[in-house]
């Protein structure tokens, strides 16, 4: 669904993405982990179009990202980093704004099932800026999912978000993760621990880790903060 | 790019400051209209409207600067703007869908003035004397045309900016020097003779006045249109480059 092939973002003397490859397809929710500044913002929004690669390809759905960004876009919802919204507008005038962009045909309906989807039942009816910040993700998680696409990148959807609501926001990505392919970016481990199927770590740009989760707890422990603390403390030079 | 036009739409009433921007237009004009003595039309003894369309281009700077301000300047600094480009739209269709919003707020501010005044003032008249609509419709397609010309000029700002206010301040400070700056400048007695009339002839002013006394001439929108393609087109180039370009 999606590849990514030697994909590196360079500003002035910096990497900031460096010869990045892996592949995700259809039914897998993988962990995109990395520090401060690994680049997986980067990475989310070359994938998105957002940025152009320096060098390298991606694709999504066998399309190049550069040459059809139109077209790639009906197909992924994007969560970005800090869950931007317009919070003069209310939650369903947001919605069908989103749902009349990406296209969906049955606006009213779908909106609903949307709301119902990240359970927003009970806040619908307010403006996006009356909302706490559990509520606020699920608009964004909302506006990611409107046109039911087949693909979603969450850009840390988890942050700033009390017990509870990880708890909420958790059941809500694994009830729609069966036909997406779900790339999650978080500083979460135990959210990636009770999600992903499979993990990817970047370091400086560089890919260091791509593995299985069950791989990874076998070889480094339960926790994947060990996993997380042994493969961004390594020479990025080095990929495992 | 209706669904960009709707937002926006929404958005602008959705705020205080939209309202307010076009209960202050009303009330400013309306003060020229019909209180200060030296402008009033009470005071006269032509009927006319000419007050109102002295002092509305001024006016209308505010309320368009008002309308623009935000609409790329708020996106950027709340970062709503990567939702927006991160959509399947072109650089044309979110420009576009913002600026006939712009200039759907100028109408709806215009029309509110011309259902308040026009039969307000052809009330006033004596002796069945009716109001020469020719100038008075010719005076409000220049209104919109100014309106529609403020609207790229502040839409454009807006992007080239993360405040509002000095978003606001930008588009009012152009749009002024557009509006009355050549006309200032041309009255320089250096430039009198020959250079007046050119100077002043590159004014916003020049072209509104020529519209205003009923003479609809295709230079003076062709000059409009002119201004108002270059702004939107360099606003289009920029979103196309989003987000390589710097913000001040």
């Amino acid at each position: 669904m999606i590849q990514l092939d030697q994909v590196s973002k360079i500003y002035g003397a910096q990497h900031a993405v460096d010869a990045l490859s892996f592949q995700v397809g259809k039914g897998e929710i993988v962990g995109f982990l990395g520090p401060n500044g690994a680049g997986k913002s980067t990475t989310m929004r070359m994938i998105m179009g957002f940025i152009r690669p320096s060098k390298g390809s991606i694709k999504v759905n066998g399309l190049e990202v550069e040459s059809n960004r139109q077209t790639i876009r009906q197909k992924i919802g994007y969560l970005p980093e800090g869950n931007p919204l317009y919070y003069d507008l209310y939650v369903r005038e947001f919605l069908r704004f989103a749902a009349s962009i990406t296209g969906v045909s049955n606006t009213r309906q779908r909106i609903e099932e949307t709301i119902h989807l990240v359970g927003l039942q009970q806040e619908a009816h307010k403006k996006i800026g009356q909302l706490s910040k559990g509520y606020k993700q699920r608009v964004g998680l909302a506006h990611a999912l409107i046109h039911d696409p087949d693909l979603l990148i969450l850009d840390e959807p988890h942050s700033g978000l009390d017990p509870n609501q990880l708890v909420e926001i958790r059941s809500r990505l694994r009830e729609i993760a069966d036909h997406k392919a779900i790339i999650l970016s978080t500083h979460l481990m135990q959210e990636v621990q009770a999600l992903c199927d499979r993990v990817i770590i970047i370091n400086q740009g560089k890919l260091v880790a791509d593995k299985k989760l069950s791989e990874l707890l076998e070889r480094h422990g339960p926790n994947l903060e060990k996993a997380f603390a042994h493969y961004t403390s390594l020479n990025t030079n080095t990929s495992e | 790019m209706i669904a960009i036009y709707k937002k926006e739409f929404l958005q602008f009433f959705g705020q205080i400051v939209g309202y307010a921007s076009i209960a202050l237009f009303v009330l400013l004009t309306g003060l020229y209209v019909w209180v200060f003595p030296s402008h009033s039309i009470l005071e006269r003894t032509i009927l006319s409207l000419d007050p109102f369309f002295t002092w509305a281009p001024i006016f209308l700077i505010l309320v368009v600067s008002a309308a623009t301000m935000r609409q790329f300047a708020e996106e950027s600094a709340e970062g709503t703007l990567e939702l927006l480009v991160t959509k399947p739209l072109s650089s044309i269709q979110i420009v576009l869908g913002k600026y006939f919003a712009a200039i759907s707020i100028v109408a709806l501010t215009l029309a509110l003035t011309a259902i308040t005044y026009i039969p307000s003032v052809q009330a006033l008249a004596v002796d069945n004397v009716s109001l020469d609509y020719g100038p008075i419709l010719g005076a409000y397609l220049g209104l919109m045309l100014l309106g529609m010309t403020f609207s790229a000029v502040g839409l454009f700002t807006s992007i080239l900016l993360r405040s509002q206010v000095v978003a606001f301040l930008l588009s009012a400070t152009i749009n002024a020097m557009g509006y009355l700056g050549f006309e200032l400048i041309s009255e320089k007695r250096q430039f009198a003779g020959y250079w007046d009339f050119v100077i002043n002839g590159m004014g916003f002013k020049a072209h509104y006045e020529s519209i205003s006394i009923g003479l609809l001439d295709f230079a003076d929108v062709a000059y409009f249109m002119a201004i108002i393609v270059t702004f939107l087109s360099l606003a289009i180039l920029i979103i196309a480059r989003w987000p390589n370009f710097k913000k001040l």
